[in-house]
């Protein structure tokens, strides 16, 4: 369990493309924050402190069917590519890796090969379980959080108060310690300027917004995170499915933004997704925050009909394979600038490549469902990204 | 907003940026708000996140001497550490710090009152009755998520509980988890008095 390998599907599974409105809900995530009884929180732990919330976490972890057949990557000993390739699949926070990529002592992530929950152990509290789903499934995503929660709270004791709830280091996690979110691609709302209005209703309504990388990121291709922002006083069936509603409502104000679009802009929408496929397919050199412009282009695309391909799995994999950690693993070394940019458009053009002609198989609320070739036959390059 | 309109509480002239449509029992009312009135009655639009940091300024001078305590017995922190840096340092300053929490608590999520799982901890500390109150809600939760695999464990641990002589009962709190085996870490107990704090501002 301290194997510092990984394998190429490592909390990759919500990538597929598969749950309900994928192609406008790239994912859904739960996470749930708890701590150990009478330890301290980690900021005042000390290093023998996170050892031992790590040994005992480990242990428990050991137990746990959720969790079952898991790696305990404790980042001081993983590689520093590693721990940034950990982070761009989202299983450690940018807190987790540490000032200046530093991790401290006794911080972990836990995760194992298609499980779609995971742990990440000493961040801002000891525990923070985390599960991930494709689509809009938040209600499946807090189920299995749920499920892996009873199991770990069983084996060790949470700190919990009668009144207050799960206690956290900071209050704005204390009760249910539940943030849901999803990850959501509104170009529709950008490119129609509904976006202010439409994420300021969010605000009204108690939930948040943030860029793709959570607390603190920009948002870049038109991503956007729309979470919780209270955790004390519902329930988490109450917090989820607020969040899951106002998402909806969310997603019907992007399809009516797109009607829009088709209908007073069909040229230049033809003529935006169709240059953002051809450098996709084509370019030499990108930069990732260019690709990741380009994928929004792209998959607008797709989902309006005017680009034949590739399947929303493709378009997953890119934003988190072609980033610049997995980039440079694939090539086995440390790379300039310029390089990476290379190695990243090579990337893309043989997946983009591979995908030629396949499309979704089902398109959810359009009429002629099964067109085109089966996703399973997209054959990508190199899935793997590490050894 | 269909057009421009004035606040609607008495006495206040500002221009409406709130409008708020009511509909109660069938009937139908629309009402207008500036932004202060309306942050008064708890419908401002919020700050894309907490300001924690305002809000934790403004603490103190609330709250008057309902902690007794400036300092969390149980790891040292200072209430002006907190303040600082918007983060406590054990479970237990919870409780140390109480009344100026419920105060936050209630700012920050609108409630100081848990309303989501039931949580007892592992070990002989945790009582029955709070055994069962928890793994019924646990159960009501997996029959409601139509996961029957969970909710037939959780069913028998809760007939374990209710009828004792079929089993051994001191087990059942760990029945409904294998991961409960053999460990036990026994739980510090944290302040959970049922108490509202006086003089909380709210």
């Amino acid at each position: 369990m301290s194997s510092a390998d990984f394998g190429a599907g490592l909390g990759l599974g919500w990538l597929d493309g598969s749950g309900p409105r994928a192609q406008v809900v790239v994912s859904t995530r739960v996470r749930l924050a708890r701590n150990l009884q009478g330890s301290p929180f980690v900021s005042r732990a000390g290093e023998t402190g996170r050892m031992e919330v790590l040994e005992r976490v480990s242990a428990a972890v050991a137990e746990a069917p959720a969790l079952q057949g898991a790696t305990v990557f404790g980042l001081p000993s993983v590689s520093e590519r590693r721990r940034r390739m950990l982070h761009e699949r989202r299983l450690v926070s940018r807190e987790l890796l540490g000032a200046e990529n530093e991790p401290r002592a006794g911080t972990a992530a836990i995760a194992a090969e298609g499980r779609s929950v995971s742990l990440m152990v000493n961040e801002e509290d000891h525990l923070r379980l985390q599960s991930l789903a494709p689509g809009l499934q938040l209600a499946e995503a807090w189920r299995r959080a749920d499920r892996l929660d009873d199991e770990i709270g069983a084996a060790l004791p949470f700190a919990y108060h009668n009144e207050f709830g799960f206690l956290t280091a900071c209050p704005t996690n204390a009760g249910t310690g539940l943030r849901a979110s999803a990850l959501v691609h509104l170009p529709g709302l950008v490119l129609t300027k509904e976006i202010e209005k439409v994420l300021r209703g969010v605000s009204q309504v108690g939930l948040t917004f943030r860029g793709l990388y959570g607390e603190g990121s920009d948002v870049v291709g038109n991503f956007f995170q729309i979470s919780n922002q209270t955790t004390l006083g519902r329930s988490e069936e109450d917090l989820v499915g607020h969040v899951e509603r106002i998402v909806d409502t969310v997603i019907q104000k992007e399809a009516q933004a797109r009607e829009v679009l088709m209908r007073d802009a069909r040229a230049a929408m033809e003529d935006k997704v169709w240059r953002a496929y051809g450098l996709l397919r084509h370019a030499r050199s990108l930069r990732y925050e260019e690709m990741i412009n380009l994928l929004s282009g792209v998959r607008l695309g797709v989902a309006l009909r005017l680009l034949p391909d590739p399947p929303v799995e493709t378009l997953n994999k890119l934003m988190i394979l072609a980033q610049t950690a997995h980039v440079e693993e694939t090539s086995g070394g440390d790379l300039s600038a310029a390089e990476r940019h290379g190695r990243r458009a090579e990337h893309v053009r043989a997946r983009m490549e591979a995908a030629s002609g396949v499309q979704d198989g089902a398109r959810p609320g359009r009429g002629n469902a099964r067109r085109g070739k089966a996703r399973d036959k997209e054959t990508a390059p190199d899935d793997g990204a590490s050894g | 907003m269909p057009e421009r309109k004035n606040c609607d509480v008495e006495g206040c002239e500002n221009r409406a940026v709130v409008y708020l449509e009511k509909v109660v029992n069938g009937h139908r009312s629309n009402h207008y708000y500036c932004e202060g009135c309306a942050a008064e009655k708890g419908l401002g639009p919020k700050s894309e996140a907490f300001d924690i940091g305002e809000i934790l300024a403004q603490m103190g001078a609330e709250a008057p001497g309902a902690d007794k305590a400036e300092t969390c017995g149980f790891c040292g922190l200072g209430h002006g550490d907190f303040k600082k840096t918007g983060r406590l340092g054990c479970p237990e300053c919870y409780g140390s710090f109480e009344a100026k929490l419920r105060t936050l608590l209630r700012r920050i999520h609108g409630s100081d009152q848990h309303a989501g799982k039931v949580y007892l901890p592992p070990g002989p500390g945790a009582d029955e009755a709070g055994r069962l109150r928890a793994l019924r809600g646990r159960l009501a939760r997996a029959v409601a998520a139509e996961d029957f695999e969970h909710a037939a464990v959780l069913r028998d641990a809760i007939r374990l509980i209710e009828a004792p002589d079929d089993g051994d009962a001191s087990a059942v709190g760990t029945a409904a988890s294998s991961s409960a085996r053999g460990r036990q870490g026994r739980p510090s107990p944290v302040s959970a008095g049922g108490k509202k704090a006086d003089g909380d501002g709210l």
